[in-house]
């Protein structure tokens, strides 16, 4: 598994920020174990946007909380600039990795008011004095594009773009290095949603932000990745630098994914499989390890699929997939 | 600056509510006769020990609206000082209890693991013994003093309101703010009482209001029993109970006292009722 890590990397300047080697988090369902991470591996390097995209139930989510420090993997390891911080972690290492969140409404809580709220983040990882304090609240207001007469209002006279804008002050007042985006615009309006990541993509440059961004929707990494990671049922199952796994998805959950974004151009529609595909999961059994977990859906499975979990393997230096079938580039045409 | 509270978003909301603004009148009126019972009753001398032969047992009259009982004291002095014990007994009772249970309930609810076991069984343990039963054995066992009649009802009361935090508690602890706090590295200390605390007041501090009137209640059952405030410390509960071995002859004895718990209990439920619509919570 850590040589098909290295292997993605290609000798670069690019440091890894966060390794993350073999995690696995299971959890107990009744006297099931369902693993929500089934052995993921992961590079994020300085100042890219890794984008981690797959439906409700791959497992994005709790990936992201495994980072954030908020939950513990049942094996494998986290590494921030090669230190581990898999079990534990200091205030230092708390302030160095943020989040925004899905929801707009939940994000922010309703009983304490904006300068509260960003007060908070601040008392904890700086001296500065009360009035100290209160003037950076109204510099990340600003930073963020809501007035920094806000401050004493409340989340609930704030609109969902404005309330995002706040949780990513909040974010930004600890002043990370990584900042996790779980679904950040998935619930706001489509012009909002485009607001919203240009501010992203301005403060990543501003102050040499490395993203995590969690999706299941596609089309939104599309434009702001470096890298695309697709996780299905707790497995990568391709990976790769963002316009090659766009232009050429080689796995076939990442071509349904693809076909669902709705296109304008020619081009863009000949990539779409022909095949019907059932987007639903409902009564569709997960696997338990011992054949491709994504078997049960699959149109194009062979008889190889039912042995084992596929590896990653790469079909360019900057791109892999887990597939045993895979779609290739002349297939496509034939279909 | 007080008189902004009737142009507040919440005053309208619950004056929105007829019964529940007739509750929080009622509410006044109580509370003010208590407070300036010196003051405002016939006979203030007659709360304490007192003891006139020659006017036993009057039935209500111009000089004693509510009569006068067994040694000739003022039923209507005895009312409105027994209102002051009632209100102390459930505001130092819930004082003790709702505190000591809120805590409890947000430390359970929110580390989960062991504090949620130990916390939430010995909880299931004391809301599984009848109320006044426990009461009564602590009051058994205990000498009979006001103290101790207000720690008994005090270790009856702590664990509903442990239960009904441990919920709510249970219900915001995976909600976003409190995961954003955690990743901002605020303390246990600051989740609890800074971010979750404050959502759950407004169901707090109506069970409060609703729980006066209870515990004021049951105050009375315990007097009544003959357990509760000695003599001669006018309390509504044994009035009732001792007008109740004269009956029906000496109907104003039980009768006036008993109006009175009727009131305050009803007044306090009806201000929880209007809190509870006011902060928009269903039943």
């Amino acid at each position: 598994m850590t040589s098909v890590a290295e292997s993605l990397v290609p000798p670069a300047e690019d440091p890894v920020l966060i390794r993350i080697e073999d995690l696995r988090r299971d959890f107990t369902v009744g006297s099931r174990t369902v693993s929500a991470l089934a052995g993921v591996s992961l590079d994020i390097r300085r100042g890219q946007t890794v984008a981690v995209v797959g439906e409700s139930g791959s497992g994005k989510t709790t990936l992201g909380n495994q980072i954030l420090g908020i939950d513990r993997p049942t094996s494998g390891r986290i590494l921030f600039e090669g230190r581990e911080i898999t079990a534990t972690r200091d205030t230092d290492m708390r302030r160095r990795i943020q989040v925004v969140q899905q929801s707009p409404y939940t994000t922010l809580n309703p009983k304490r008011n904006l300068r509260q709220i960003l007060e908070l983040p601040i008392a904890i990882h700086s001296d500065r004095s009360r009035r100290q304090r209160r003037d950076r609240v109204a510099e990340l207001l600003e930073i963020v594009g809501v007035s920094a007469d806000f401050m004493e209002r409340y989340p609930y006279t704030l609109s969902g773009g404005q309330r995002q804008r706040v949780a990513l002050a909040r974010a930004l007042a600890p002043e990370p290095d990584v900042i996790v985006l779980d679904e950040p615009t998935s619930s706001l309006d489509v012009s909002v949603q485009a607001r919203i990541l240009q501010l992203l993509v301005e403060l990543q440059a501003q102050y040499q932000l490395t993203y995590l961004f969690i999706t299941h929707d596609l089309s939104v990494v599309r434009n702001i990745a470096d890298e695309v990671v697709v996780l299905y049922r707790g497995y990568v199952v391709e990976r790769g630098a963002t316009a090659e796994l766009f232009s050429n998805p080689l796995h076939r959950y990442n071509a349904m994914l693809l076909s669902s974004i709705p296109v304008v151009s020619e081009p863009e529609e000949a990539l779409k499989p022909s095949w019907e595909w059932d987007g639903s999961v409902v009564g569709v059994e997960p696997s338990v390890g011992a054949a491709c977990p994504f078997l049960p859906r699959c149109p194009h499975a062979v008889a190889l699929c039912e042995q084992g979990v596929p590896p990653l393997v790469a079909e360019t230096p900057t791109h892999q997939h887990a597939c045993r079938n895979p779609r290739s580039s002349e297939s496509a045409h034939r279909e | 600056m007080i008189l902004g509270i009737f142009k507040s978003r919440a005053w309208y909301r619950y004056s929105s509510e007829p019964l529940a603004v007739f509750g929080l009148g009622l509410l006044f009126v109580i509370v003010f006769l208590a407070v300036l019972a010196p003051v405002l009753t016939p006979y203030p001398n007659h709360a304490g020990r007192f003891v006139d032969f020659g006017n036993t047992s009057r039935p209500p009259s111009l000089q004693h609206w509510f009569g006068t009982d067994l040694v000739g004291r003022d039923v209507l002095t005895r009312v409105v000082y027994g209102y002051r014990i009632s209100l102390v007994i459930g505001f130092v009772v819930l004082g003790l209890a709702a505190p000591l249970g809120v805590t409890l309930g947000l430390v359970a609810g929110y580390m989960g693991g062991r504090f949620d076991t130990v916390i939430m069984r010995i909880t299931d343990v004391f809301l599984a013994i009848p109320a006044l039963v426990l009461a009564m054995a602590v009051l058994g066992v205990l000498e009979r003093t006001l103290i101790n009649g207000l720690l008994a009802l005090a270790v009856l009361w702590w664990p509903w309101y442990t239960r009904m935090v441990y919920n709510q508690t249970r219900a915001l602890r995976h909600e976003e703010f409190v995961v954003a706090a955690r990743v901002v590295g605020a303390s246990h200390l600051h989740i609890l009482f800074r971010e979750i605390l404050p959502n759950l007041l407004p169901s707090v501090l109506t069970k409060f209001t609703l729980d006066l009137g209870f515990v004021i209640l049951v105050a009375s059952a315990l007097s009544f029993l003959g357990l509760g405030v000695e003599p001669p410390t006018p309390d509504l509960g044994s009035m009732v109970a001792e007008g109740a071995t004269y009956q029906p002859d000496m109907w104003w004895l039980p009768v006036f006292p008993g109006l009175a718990i009727l009131l305050v209990v009803l007044a306090f439920n009806l201000v929880g009722d209007g809190l509870r619509s006011m902060f928009g919570e269903g039943r």
